[in-house]
């Protein structure tokens, strides 16, 4: 977690602690940017992948820190972005609260104002894109609303720095004195004010309450009947039974009288005190209908056209992706292999150690491995970030809603998918768009069926191999089917038991198009990927030495390799060694499924990655260093395995886990070993059956 | 007073009502379509998501949500 992260509200004398909240595509992280330049910290908030963005600027003597909070439309506890925004504003009672606004789309945005008003702190208006507004023929009395809102209104338009000279300055004014922006709450009615009224008088005779954000917002969050409030009182109160009863009572009380759900009637009231403030203050000149945004719209969700576009956009991403990467991904390994040779040297010939061979095998070569991933993740987080921040993404996800409800999952599980055929690691990732954690988990981890790259060496040694050519391309291709449908089997397997319950429904703003900007593109790129890098990268290292250790002890005694030629010694060595003799002894299982001693070790190195099966095949083989189009190994294949043993190993590798890549990175995404132990599990038991299955039935035929 | 998906494309309608159930009535609402604001079917195919306009913005609703939407058509 962020080092700057202080438990109470100041961080020492002088500093002052703001919090941007806004709605998602209001514009808030090009303010954010606008404010910290490039002095930012990107970490996550603990237990959940919800990003926390820090950063600081200095105005005047002061220094501000800025915690930019996840985009919410309100601080209900619907999403985790918005428990966390709200938990934020409660325990780190930062000094003021800046909530950014789209000034085109006032109303709707106005929403979470009367939320942040509501937990007393102090609160500035950010009236962003008011050159969208102006063009849309809004003409706002800024003066009259700040007034009629009792806070400070500053207008900027974010992505030309217009107005924020001005909002750093207010940002001082209202540190130095807050009164000037106690914001006006919203007065809920007659009937839902004396409900309030009961229950803030028990929680007040209670005394377990927290003092801060105030007994009436818990009134407020208990009448809305708030799941995440209520737990927390449940713990806190003297006699939750008693307050709760009340509450009950109350919303009971409520829906006889009015005849609707509680939650429903104070949305209402704050709808009404937002549009009776804007009616004074805001007014439109023209009605404009026919946006680009819309003939852009008409065309990419038509029902013929849509679906093409769709695919070209998503070739593109891929053909982007995994073309530009192949070079840096090169120089990368190009790098580590010269490193390693470097790093070798520093022994003379023949007094090779240990520690030697653990710098070079374990530990560059486990960095090495990290390391070739980046230029494909950042790429596709490049590509992410250019469809997310033109609004393409949003259209993708409600394109795909249909296809996707009908496996349990949700549109925006699509995009996630797809990436999955070229790398694992980068999917899981991607998964964060998905806002219910159900739909995010099954996402997760049926990902690791859909065949990435790196499998494909393995095919393109085997298939060759055993396969008469007319077969071979129909053969490709049906291990790429089976994976996809032992996905989607999977997944509907997954919503049915383990994540029962409704998909969320898809409910999702479609922002106006727009030209991303280069700055926020490449800001979002850069996050991501060093966020992957630091966290996923030092598990990746430990595991790699594991591997490596796995892999190279014991040492064969010096008699059994005495005479032989290196290849057969490497041979030996890790026959010998750990990983060897759990390959000797899974044997009498493995062989079930069509694999001898020498499949199986070769598969415990590769966990490292897969594509490393290839060239462990070729150790245990004692051919030395092979790659996919290597002759001598498929000779030696041909002559031990059967066309149908070949088959179930390409079927194996398919649905087994991929790599420790993947465990680690559902590991950081999931937030708990729980979920990557059930997928590396599962997977493996899953992978088990199936090959078991098709092997047992082959060998009757 | 009909469901949202019954509008012709392009026509307006007030929203009378969202049958959402616990969660998503409140989402729905703090994303700006609850009961008395103008909307805009913009597209309703024969299945699949819905786009509505409501007010600046512009939303993907689900078929089943959107089924769940309460209209009254205006001129």
């Amino acid at each position: 977690m962020s080092e700057e992260r202080q438990s109470g509200g100041k961080t020492g004398r002088g500093r002052i602690r703001v919090a941007l909240a806004g709605n998602p595509n209001s514009g808030k992280t090009t303010i954010f940017n606008a404010l910290t330049g490039a002095r930012q910290h990107v970490g996550n908030y603990p237990g959940v992948t919800v990003e926390r963005k820090e950063g600081r600027f200095c105005h005047g003597d002061r220094t501000v820190d800025v915690v930019d909070l996840p985009g919410t439309y309100s601080l209900t506890a619907y999403s985790p972005e918005e428990v966390v925004a709200r938990d934020v504003i409660i325990e780190e009672s930062p000094d003021l609260v800046v909530h950014v606004i789209d000034a085109s789309n006032l109303e709707r945005n106005l929403y979470l104002a009367t939320q942040l008003a509501e937990l007393s702190v102090p609160l500035v208006l950010v009236f962003n894109m008011t050159d969208v507004a102006q063009a849309r023929g809004y003409e706002i009395d800024i003066a009259h609303l700040s007034e009629l809102l009792r806070v400070p209104i500053v207008q900027t338009v974010g992505h030309r720095r217009e107005g924020m000279e001005e909002l750093k300055q207010t940002i001082l004014d209202v540190a130095n004195d807050p009164a000037g922006a106690k914001p006006a709450t919203v007065h809920y009615g007659a009937d839902i004010e004396r409900e309030l009224a009961k229950i803030v008088k028990l929680l007040k005779s209670d005394g377990g309450c927290p003092s801060v954000p105030g007994l009436r917002w818990l009134a407020t969050k208990l009448l809305e009947n708030d799941e995440v409030v209520r737990e927390e009182l449940k713990k806190q109160l003297g006699d939750p039974a008693r307050v709760f009863s009340q509450v009950d009572a109350s919303r009971q009380h409520l829906e006889r009288e009015i005849g609707d759900d509680p939650e429903v009637l104070i949305a209402d009231h704050r709808y009404g005190y937002i549009s009776g403030a804007c009616q004074e203050a805001v007014r439109s000149t023209v009605e404009s209908r026919h946006t680009i945004s819309d003939r852009i719209d008409f065309v990419v969700t038509n029902r013929v056209l849509g679906l093409p576009i769709f695919l070209l956009m998503m070739y593109l991403v891929f053909k982007l992706t995994f073309t530009l990467a192949e070079a840096p991904m090169g120089w990368t390994e190009a790098l580590f292999a010269w490193m390693s040779k470097t790093v070798a040297g520093f022994w003379p010939a023949g007094s090779e150690s240990a520690l030697q061979s653990m710098l070079v095998d374990g530990v560059i070569g486990g960095v090495g491995g990290v390391l070739v991933f980046l230029p494909v993740i950042v790429l596709l987080f490049l590509a992410i970030a250019i469809l997310e921040d033109s609004g393409y993404m949003a259209r993708a996800a409600f394109l795909m809603d249909r296809v996707m409800h009908k496996i349990g999952l949700h549109g925006k599980s699509f995009i996630p998918m797809l990436l999955g055929f070229g790398c694992t690691v980068p999917a899981i990732m991607a998964t964060r768009t998905l806002e219910n954690r159900r739909d995010r988990l099954t996402t997760m981890l049926v990902l690791p069926l859909i065949s990435c790259g790196a499998r494909l060496p393995i095919y393109a040694l085997f298939i060759p191999a055993f396969f008469p050519k007319r077969a071979q391309a129909p053969l490709l291709w049906g291990i790429y089917l089976i994976g996809i449908v032992l996905a989607v089997l999977l997944a509907k397997l997954l919503r049915s038991t383990l994540f029962r319950g409704e998909t969320a429904p898809f409910v999702m703003e479609l922002p106006p198009y727009r030209m991303p900007t280069i700055r926020s593109t490449l800001t979002h790129m850069w996050e991501r990927a060093w966020l992957f890098l630091r966290k996923a990268g030092t598990v990746i290292v430990a595991f790699s030495v594991l591997l490596w250790v796995l892999t190279s002890y014991p040492k064969a005694p010096e008699e059994n390799v005495r005479g032989l030629d290196p290849q057969q010694a490497a041979s030996t060595e890790l026959s010998y060694s750990v990983a060897g003799r759990i390959g000797h002894g899974l044997e009498p299982v493995m062989e079930n499924v069509g694999f001898d001693w020498k499949t199986t070790t070769a598969m415990i190195g590769a966990f490292a990655a897969k594509e490393i099966f290839v060239a462990q095949l070729g150790i245990v083989h004692a051919i030395g260093e092979v790659d996919e189009e290597s002759l001598p190994l498929r000779e030696v294949l041909r002559r031990e395995y059967t066309p149908l043993q070949a088959f179930c190993i390409m079927l194996f590798c398919l649905i087994s886990v991929p790599c420790m890549v993947t465990i680690a990175t559902t590991w950081r995404e999931s937030g708990s070993w729980k979920w990557p132990a059930l997928q590396l599990v599962g997977l493996t038991v899953l992978a088990y059956v199936v090959t078991f299955a098709v092997y047992q039935i082959g060998m009757l035929l | 007073m009909m469901p949202l998906t019954f509008l012709q494309p392009d026509s307006m309608a007030r929203v009378t009502a969202v049958q959402g159930g616990r969660g998503a009535t409140a989402r729905l609402a703090a994303m700006g379509i609850y009961p008395g604001v103008v909307v805009t079917l913009k597209r309703c195919g024969a299945g699949g998501p819905v786009i509505v306009q409501a007010g600046g913005s512009r939303f993907g609703i689900g078929r089943g949500m959107a089924r769940r939407i309460m209209v009254k058509p205006v001129d």
